[in-house]
């Protein structure tokens, strides 16, 4: 009973906050939530990666920019109504476009994941990282598609007859997205694929001699993980009807790790509540000084340290 | 007994070092076979050759008549080969059910056998334990059941009773004589007491090289295993 009090209360909370922030008058503060739940989905499919299956990937920045360009091009493209290379016409629906994105950021996993799963330990973490940065650089020089400048379009994406201009109804979006990625995630830490892929992450030999394919199911979950960084980046373009290359910078990467070991890698909530820890932390301090890293670098090291195995496992819990 | 794993001239070098020499060895269906020598002999490269997990540079290993080649560790699984190892291979994270099942999902099969594995290996008491709170022997006997669960037509031992103290030794015989006959198992082993209780038939193995084959009365009056190996009693 007490192992879902707190998770449901975190809900409750999210379901009343945008009329908190419209009773306190600060509605900014629903696009910052919204922008925390868009983080936390990505920092939880890295997690499938880091968490469940031992894969310290920096990489992830580069799918999570691919979902975001995804839509960006879709959108730029039904706008103008230019086909996609003479071929494909653009899409402003919602799912349509996370589709996509989803599909999308999933080849490049599975391309990028094939490539440097046959690597591991420091090798893996590097060949991840030189990924992500070519992607970097190969967008930044896509000037049909703005270059270092990135692409802007005027509205979000449609989804049925919401008013999807309204942060509040874009923040129960998210939310819905976000509620049935961490359901997607349970299913797959509480199901066969997920017993063996915690199975690789403890004991790789172990797994060999017992007849598992241990590369195919490491890849396979890069590439769920890859999928859902995409989703989360075609929320993001949403949220921001911007897109550039700096998302795919290599230090999303490092802040969507430090979300998933602030919060408790390996555990369902623990990457969303590391985003919103950071997120947060980063907001608060930023109003104080604008020499807010300088606190906030120090602050991660304490909370590390104090909240060994993350904010989830506090109290011996693991939601 | 027909012969169900051959080793046919399996050679294996690293670097310099050849570790494993023109080996030649018929395990036979059904049979327990230990391989003895001394530390350093090979022994545990052979296991790790037969499984795949390490290539030989020459020769070949047919299972059932069919040669393993290049076949990977998961396909030589599927065949019914099996290994326990040295320093126990555990999932420390994980009850010792959820090692048990673990295997049986590899295979394909439901989680419902986990409980009868367990029993054979007399664990059951210890089911639900975190693997990182069991003893050592309990791992050796956990990783019996782990390998009893990817149903093995030939087991390959590697110094089980390394680490009991006597009477988990006792028990660990007494565990391996149960299973006798239901499938062929290779064991390398160093307790003299444990060969000659359990082995049909003993290979030596000295620096990669197989001296002596046969029966264990035939082993322990070979003057070259004594001379390289047992020892003569005198001092």
């Amino acid at each position: 009973m007490r192992k879902f009090l707190l998770p449901t209360l975190g809900l409750a909370l999210l379901l009343a906050w945008p009329f908190i922030a419209e009773k306190i008058g600060s509605s900014a503060l629903i696009t910052l939530f919204t922008r925390m739940m868009i983080l936390g989905l990505a920092a939880s499919a890295l997690n499938i990666a880091l968490g469940f299956g031992g894969l310290v990937s920096l990489g992830h920045a580069a799918f999570y920019g691919i979902g975001a360009y995804a839509i960006g091009i879709s959108t730029t493209h039904a706008i103008s109504g230019e086909p996609f290379l003479g071929l494909v016409s653009g899409s402003n629906l919602l799912i349509a476009n996370v589709l996509v994105a989803m599909v999308v950021s999933g080849v490049a996993a599975a391309i990028i994941g094939a490539l440097a799963l046959r690597t591991s330990g420091i090798q893996f973490i590097m060949i991840t990282l030189a990924f992500a940065q070519m992607i970097f650089f190969l967008f930044l020089a896509l000037k049909a598609y703005g270059g270092d400048d990135g692409l802007t379009f005027r509205r979000r994406n449609v989804l049925f007859d919401l008013n999807m201009r309204d942060d509040a109804t874009f923040f129960y979006v998210t939310l819905g997205f976000l509620l049935v990625w961490l359901g997607i995630c349970a299913r797959v830490l509480h199901s066969r694929f997920g017993l063996l892929l915690g199975g690789i992450r403890q004991n790789e030999r172990r797994m060999q001699a017992i007849g598992v394919n241990t590369f195919r199911l490491k890849w396979f979950a890069f590439i769920i993980s890859g999928m859902g960084a995409g989703l989360a980046g075609a929320l993001m373009a949403n949220l921001g009807r911007f897109v550039s290359p700096d998302l795919m910078h290599w230090t999303t990467s490092g802040e969507l790790l430090i979300m998933c070991v602030l919060g408790g890698s390996g555990t369902i909530l623990g990457p969303v509540l590391g985003a919103f820890a950071l997120i947060g932390l980063e907001a608060t301090l930023n109003t104080w000084t604008e020499h807010w890293q300088a606190i906030l670098g120090p602050l991660l090291v304490l909370m590390v340290l104090a909240f060994r195995g993350g904010l989830a496992r506090i109290g011996g819990r693991k939601p | 007994m027909s012969a169900l794993l051959v080793i046919d001239d399996l050679t294996k070098n690293f670097g310099g070092l050849r570790v494993t020499d023109h080996v030649c060895l018929d395990l036979r269906a059904g049979e327990v076979h230990a391989l003895i020598g001394p530390n350093g002999a090979g022994k545990t490269t052979l296991i790790s050759q037969i499984m795949g997990e390490l290539a030989p540079d020459s020769g070949a290993i047919h299972l059932d008549g069919a040669e393993l080649g290049s076949l990977s560790q998961a396909a030589r699984v599927k065949r019914g080969l099996a290994r326990t190892f040295q320093v126990p291979q555990v999932l420390g994270e994980y009850s010792a059910r959820e090692n048990v099942i673990a295997a049986l999902y590899a295979r394909g099969a439901s989680a419902g056998e986990a409980d009868q594995h367990l029993a054979r290996a007399a664990m059951s008491a210890r089911a639900d334990v975190r693997v990182s709170d069991l003893a050592h022997g309990e791992r050796k006997q956990l990783e019996l059941a782990i390998a009893l669960a990817t149903r093995p037509r030939m087991l390959l031992l590697d110094e089980p009773m390394a680490g009991l103290g006597p009477a988990e030794s006792e028990q660990m015989i007494s565990i391996l004589q149960s299973l006798r006959g239901e499938m062929s198992m290779l064991l390398v082993e160093h307790d003299m007491k444990a060969v000659f209780a359990l082995a049909d038939r003993i290979s030596v193995l000295v620096y990669g090289a197989i001296i002596a084959s046969g029966t264990p009365q035939d082993i322990q009056n070979d003057p070259r295993v004594r001379d390289a190996y047992l020892g003569t009693g005198e001092d």
